[in-house]
């Protein structure tokens, strides 16, 4: 069509000026505004964080990290299979549902750590911020945007496990209806729990990742936020003394994760974390403390970024 | 030449708000000293400071403020070259890729060893001073970290050739394989830059002191050695077959 010479203005046989008619239209469609934008930035990102649609060296390290989070579930449904056989229930299962967060953080570590850098880097690096704030996305839509998908892919990291060893003591015993209803009691404390540490992790990674568009040291500075703060309050309780020497170690987040899990479980949480004697709340406090201040950080990050 | 390739490099790899990150975590340790100092805690014997020393100079600075700072070094040395694109430049001048694979290294290896080493010095000298046979710790400490530096940082300015997430890669190693898997299966002892280095501090002057099951100094030197120039070895000849990536 482009290129075609359209004359509209001259009756036959006259010389006159003429337009070019390169075919440019205008957008007919419906317009779905700043809810449509938001959820397919949502979907997007979400797909994004497992490598969907992307290459597979992509998927390689969020489909690792998922396994490897899944796991210790197939070797506990296997564990309860066995205990409840040949040793006849009298030996505890070590891996449950309330200690299931502490044994696999460290993926749920190197997953933030790898996949929010992957999530908002690009952005920043490759300019492209502009055509999202062009649309009808604000700039907060874009960070709540990012913050909903990473928390979502955590859960998918958390809760499946969880529903794994769920479907395997369901199916494991002999009265299906009671074990259901038994199990469902513990449901409301695995959704809670895997939430809170979906959401501070999430927010936490997210606000370390946007502040540099370079991926691989947002990981390195997520891995040193989680680890060597983990590592550093441990001595630092151990040389302090006082009440000082208790609270510190809630500055590690993965800590206060631990400590508010235990609490929603009431069960007892590591050797380590039970000398500091934490209560529950206090566990808590913190964690919405640090979701709070690393939200308030990415928000105030992209209120100003120059996109 | 090799001089030039240091001085490029230096420019590339300080002086950005990334070496920032690597000073907190050099300064951390100094901090827990000083707390530790300040904290009236018994100092008068190495025996009665064991956990906070061992915690200290085992679980921080050898298990991660050694392997962080040399890999994000060691990894940025190859890796921001061939990020940016100008690696081309570097491999169209007429030099040994040996020459430039050396180049880096001192570079990456030498900021490490200025960082970490300095941090165990200093860390050591403030939790330290004044305690009979503390010199011998710091000493043995000090050197087990620049020769860690030499380890990690060879490595992974190697890994930073092989692969183009050698960042994801090098802490998949750090944390899951020296951390995780060494602990529950003890023969991967052997493969672990973080056991070499535990056995040179051994051999250095810490002897028996803090550090417990380590290698013999002999393996872990000879060991490390090799590991030294395996990588080496495969960065050069990764070099030589260099493929310019595509932009992702």
């Amino acid at each position: 069509m482009s290129g075609q010479v359209v004359d509209r203005t001259t009756a036959p046989g006259e010389v006159a000026a003429s337009i070019y008619d390169l075919g440019y239209q205008h957008y007919a469609g419906a317009r779905l505004g700043r809810r449509a934008a938001f959820l397919a930035l949502y979907t997007e990102s979400l797909r994004g964080c497992f490598g969907l649609g992307r290459p597979t060296r992509s998927k390689v390290v969020p489909f690792g990290l998922l396994i490897l989070a899944e796991l210790p579930a197939v070797i506990a449904v296997a564990l309860e299979a066995f205990l409840g056989g040949v040793a006849g229930g009298r030996i505890e299962n070590p891996i449950r549902y309330d200690n299931y967060f502490p044994t696999i953080v460290q993926f749920l570590v190197l997953f933030v750590a790898a996949q929010a850098p992957e999530m908002v880097g690009r952005d920043q690096r490759y300019h492209v911020l502009s055509l999202y704030f062009s649309r009808a996305l604000d700039r907060l839509d874009y960070a709540v945007a990012k913050v909903v998908a990473l928390v979502s892919a955590l859960l998918v990291l958390s809760l499946l496990p969880q529903a794994t060893i769920f479907v395997g003591k369901v199916l494991g015993s002999q009265d299906l209806l009671g074990a259901f209803t038994d199990n469902l009691a513990a449901v409301p404390a695995i959704v809670l729990s895997a939430a809170t540490a979906a959401l501070v992790m999430a927010s936490l990674a997210l606000a370390v990742a946007a502040f540099t568009p370079r991926r691989a040291y947002a990981t390195a500075a997520i891995f040193a936020l989680f680890y060597i703060t983990l590592t550093a309050v441990a001595i630092a309780g151990a040389t302090l003394h006082g009440d000082l020497a208790r609270y510190v170690l809630l500055v590690a987040p993965t800590n206060t994760l631990e400590v508010f899990t235990a609490w929603l479980f009431g069960t007892a949480v590591g050797p380590e974390l039970a000398r500091a004697d934490l209560a529950g709340p206090d566990g808590a406090a913190a964690a919405a403390a640090m979701a709070a201040g690393a939200l308030v950080v990415l928000a105030w990050r992209y209120r100003g970024i120059g996109a | 030449m090799i001089v030039e390739i240091a001085r490029v490099t230096s420019r590339q790899l300080l002086g950005r708000r990334r070496t920032l990150l690597m000073g907190l975590l050099a300064l951390l340790p100094i901090l827990l000293a000083v707390i530790f100092r300040l904290g009236g805690a018994e100092t008068g014997s190495i025996v009665g400071d064991r956990g906070f020393l061992e915690a200290l100079f085992d679980a921080l600075l050898v298990t991660l403020v050694l392997p962080l700072v040399a890999l994000l070094f060691g990894t940025a040395a190859f890796g921001s070259e061939i990020e940016d694109g100008t690696v081309i430049y570097l491999l169209a001048k007429p030099v040994r890729r040996l020459t430039v694979v050396l180049g880096k290294l001192l570079v990456a290896i030498g900021a490490t060893v200025v960082l970490v080493g300095g941090s165990t010095l200093l860390a050591g000298m403030i939790a330290l001073l004044g305690v009979s046979d503390g010199q011998y710790l710091i000493i043995g400490y000090t050197v087990a970290v620049v020769a860690g530096a030499i380890i990690y940082g060879t490595v992974f300015v190697a890994l930073g050739l092989v692969t183009g997430r050698a960042l994801i890669a090098g802490l998949v190693y750090v944390l899951l394989w020296e951390g995780l898997l060494a602990s529950l299966l003890p023969g991967i002892q052997v493969l672990s830059i973080r056991q070499y280095v535990l056995g040179i501090a051994d051999a250095a002057g810490v002897s028996g002191r803090i550090a417990s099951g380590t290698l013999p100094a002999s393996s872990a030197l000879t060991l490390g050695a090799i590991v030294v120039l395996v990588a080496v070895v495969i960065g050069t000849r990764r070099l030589a077959a260099f493929e310019v990536p595509q932009a992702d």
